[in-house]
């Protein structure tokens, strides 16, 4: 019975990676592949958000800074060094995830509302650093001309062509998410998610795990900033402030905290629903903040949970109406 | 005739069935509108700004559909407006979205920022794209369709600088910027400008984005001793504050400012703290062009409240009006004769002054210095770049 039900998920989700794969067949707006695109991309961030605070339960209001950290250090490798943008991607993922140490270390200490405080100041910090070091970042003026990448003569430089490599990195960190959340790491974080004293009591290094969730953020986060930099091809500080962090930490909440599928849904429908609004125009915003506020509200679980508790009424009344 | 209920029902079928025939002939008879795409910003902290952008592409839309020949062969405009919001990639969003709305031109944004985010999307389109951004290097990112139709912050920044050190006879100038690309951008024009003059500013401060409170950067300034200080600042609201702020800690020397300085909101909310100082901005009202006092006569009579003269709507007003002047003239909507057309553009009247296009695409080669006076701007003096 078990073994079936799991086919079953992992059919349903191969159907769905392939839809979702011949997507670009049917959609030709560049208007809405880049929204997936970008979709795809905040799904990344808002999943290594999830591995600190909803396997972990550290919050951290820094994940924008983390994703600016990704953009500039691709940005600044393709266009100064001339690297390409594969290998990029793959600094920009260890540098952010190294910060995520550096930073994650001192705040060991803290929790709750200090940590959050903590990790705000370190965005300001990383902002204004974009900012005034103008010799790397270029200033408030930005980076631009980033490369696209390119295999061979092949250049993803359309919308249809990046979503391929966007659907690829989420597919491909929501299984690194979903190992370390089905392994030992994984109960780890969670036990220290409960109760940490707990959790330290049974023989968890908990400062370890706890690390290794900051390092993972940062390189979700990284990997993230390196493919919108890519994408966009211009990147500037402003796209990197505290309001984007929060975005985040909603977008997370939203889908809900603790699963793979609730980051990515969050993500996903929290960057479309102002493009569906915006024929209310300058009204979009008051509809945005009230919808928000009434999935925090009715969803506190998020829309996972909603989802799993329509499941099992489902389930458990089908044999009645049977 | 009697009417009854079968005469009744005869005579409105037969009417229906005319319609019937009759409308598809009147809707195919009706000229295509021209489909105009703008993208101000409508909504977050620049909201002020995209608001009088969108004022003024409706007010020349409202004129030019009113005149019997419309744009041309009787075809009017029609706007397609999307928010490009705060962010830049909510803008690029808003202007994937209009480049599928089958528009021909493409007005706004104003932020700089928004423009160099735009402009990799932009540089596959070539289609006519009239900013209001006045960082340098805008346009020099080689988007095929861009227009500039503002003083560049080269001109903006040059002559805020000439007129502190030679009118003002200023020998210790300070600067206050904000920490934007407009900000940064526009003080690094007055520092070259001031190196021209064998200078260096005795303080350049600059405050973060969204700060509140300016009184650290105010003292450091007032430290430094400067004859005059330059601010570029870009917000409004930022504006005003920093204004009350230099007033009430006795910072008591002239004030030069970029176009938010101008700002008619700017102006009334900082009010008496704001009488004396100087801006450099777009126009000034009443020391302009004909084309100027209509729109304002214009822009009151339709809006009961001023224009903007420092960032706002008259840009977007001539972009409308240099548009349908093109299209008119050439007889035609193509995005690439447009392109040339705007290329060859000179000596052309505006709300602004005389646009003349140079190869980089910029139409606006000066900026006018005004001085508050007990509320009001008068023009102090022209300068070009």
């Amino acid at each position: 019975m078990t073994l079936r039900h799991a086919e079953r998920k992992w059919a349903a989700l191969a159907g769905l990676v392939f839809v979702l794969a011949l997507l670009p067949a049917f959609v030709h707006s560049d208007y809405l592949l880049s929204l997936f695109d970008t979709a795809g991309i905040y799904a990344i961030v808002v999943m290594g958000l999830g591995i600190l605070l909803g396997f972990a339960g550290q919050l951290s209001l820094a994940q924008a800074a983390f994703l600016g950290i990704g953009a500039y250090t691709s940005g600044w490798l393709t266009t100064h060094l001339g690297w390409s943008a594969w290998p990029s991607m793959g600094a920009a993922m260890a540098l952010s995830a190294m910060v995520g140490l550096a930073v994650g270390y001192p705040c060991l200490r803290l929790s709750g509302h200090y940590l959050a405080l903590a990790t705000i100041g370190f965005g300001i910090i990383t902002q204004l650093v974009l900012i005034n070091w103008k010799s790397v970042t270029n200033g408030s003026d930005g980076m631009g001309n980033i490369p696209a990448p390119q295999i061979g003569s092949f250049v993803f430089d359309s919308y249809a062509r990046y979503y391929y490599i966007v659907l690829v990195a989420v597919l491909a960190c929501a299984y690194v998410a979903w190992r370390i959340k089905t392994t030992r790491v994984g109960r780890a974080l969670e036990a220290i998610r409960e109760n940490e004293i707990a959790a330290r009591a049974t023989g968890i290094d908990a400062t370890r795990y706890k690390i290794i969730a900051f390092v993972l953020a940062g390189a979700y986060a990284g990997l993230a900033g390196s493919l919108l930099a890519h994408m966009t091809k211009f990147i500037s500080p402003d796209s990197y402030s505290f309001d984007q962090s929060v975005v985040f930490l909603v977008m997370l909440i939203v889908g809900g905290s603790a699963s793979i599928s609730g980051a990515i849904l969050g993500a996903v429908l929290l960057w479309f629903l102002p493009e569906v609004l915006r024929p209310l125009k300058t009204s979009y915003i008051m509809v945005y903040g009230a919808a928000v506020v009434a999935m925090i509200v009715f969803m506190p679980r998020g829309l996972v949970g909603l989802l799993e508790t329509l499941r099992s009424r489902f389930v458990r009344r089908r044999p009645d109406a049977a | 005739m009697r009417l009854d209920r079968k005469n009744f029902l005869a005579t409105t079928g037969a009417a229906a069935a005319g319609a019937a025939i009759g409308f598809p002939a009147i809707v195919g008879a009706a000229p295509e509108p021209i489909r105009l795409g703008t993208i101000p910003c409508l909504t977050g902290s620049n909201a002020l700004l995209g608001q009088q952008e969108h004022e003024g592409a409706a007010l020349a839309v409202e004129e030019i559909n009113a005149r019997p020949d419309k744009v041309y062969g009787g075809r009017p405009f029609e706007i397609v407006e999307e928010d490009a919001t705060n962010d830049n990639q909510s803008a690029v969003s808003a202007l994937n979205k209009l480049l599928g709305e089958n528009v021909v031109a493409i007005v706004c944004p104003v932020l700089s920022t928004q423009i160099q985010a735009m402009a990799p999307v932009m540089k596959t389109h070539e289609i006519p794209w009239m900013t209001g951004g006045t960082a340098v290097k805008n346009t020099q990112l080689g988007v095929p369709g861009m227009f500039r139709l503002r003083g560049s912050d080269g001109i903006t920044g040059a002559g805020m600088t000439n007129f502190a050190v030679k009118d003002k006879k200023g020998k210790k100038i300070a600067i206050l910027h904000a920490s934007d690309a407009f900000g940064v951008g526009g003080a690094d024009q007055i520092v070259q400008s001031l190196k021209k003059l064998g200078m260096e500013p005795v303080a350049n401060e600059q405050y973060p984005k969204d700060a509140k409170d300016f009184t650290a950067e105010i003292l450091k300034i007032k430290q430094a001793a400067p004859d005059v200080v330059l601010m570029y600042i870009q917000n409004p609201s930022d504006t005003a504050i920093i204004l009350k702020q230099v007033h009430s800690l006795a910072l008591n020397v002239p004030i030069v400012g970029s176009p938010s300085l101008g700002n008619q909101t700017a102006m009334e909310v900082a009010g008496k703290d704001a009488y004396g100082t100087y801006c450099a901005v777009d126009f000034i009202v009443g020391f302009n062009s004909n084309v100027a006092t209509h729109f304002l006569t214009s822009f009151f009579r339709k809006y009961h409240h001023l224009p903007d003269v420092g960032t706002g709507s008259g840009w977007v007003y001539d972009a409308v009006y240099m548009l349908a002047d093109t299209y008119k003239k050439q007889k035609g909507t193509d995005p690439k004769q447009t392109i040339a057309s705007l290329k060859g553009i000179k000596n052309w009247d505006g709300v602004l002054g005389t646009f003349s296009a140079d190869a980089e695409g910029n139409m606006v080669h000066s900026v006018s210095i005004g001085q508050n006076q007990d509320g009001k701007l008068h023009l102090v003096k022209k300068v070009s770049g």
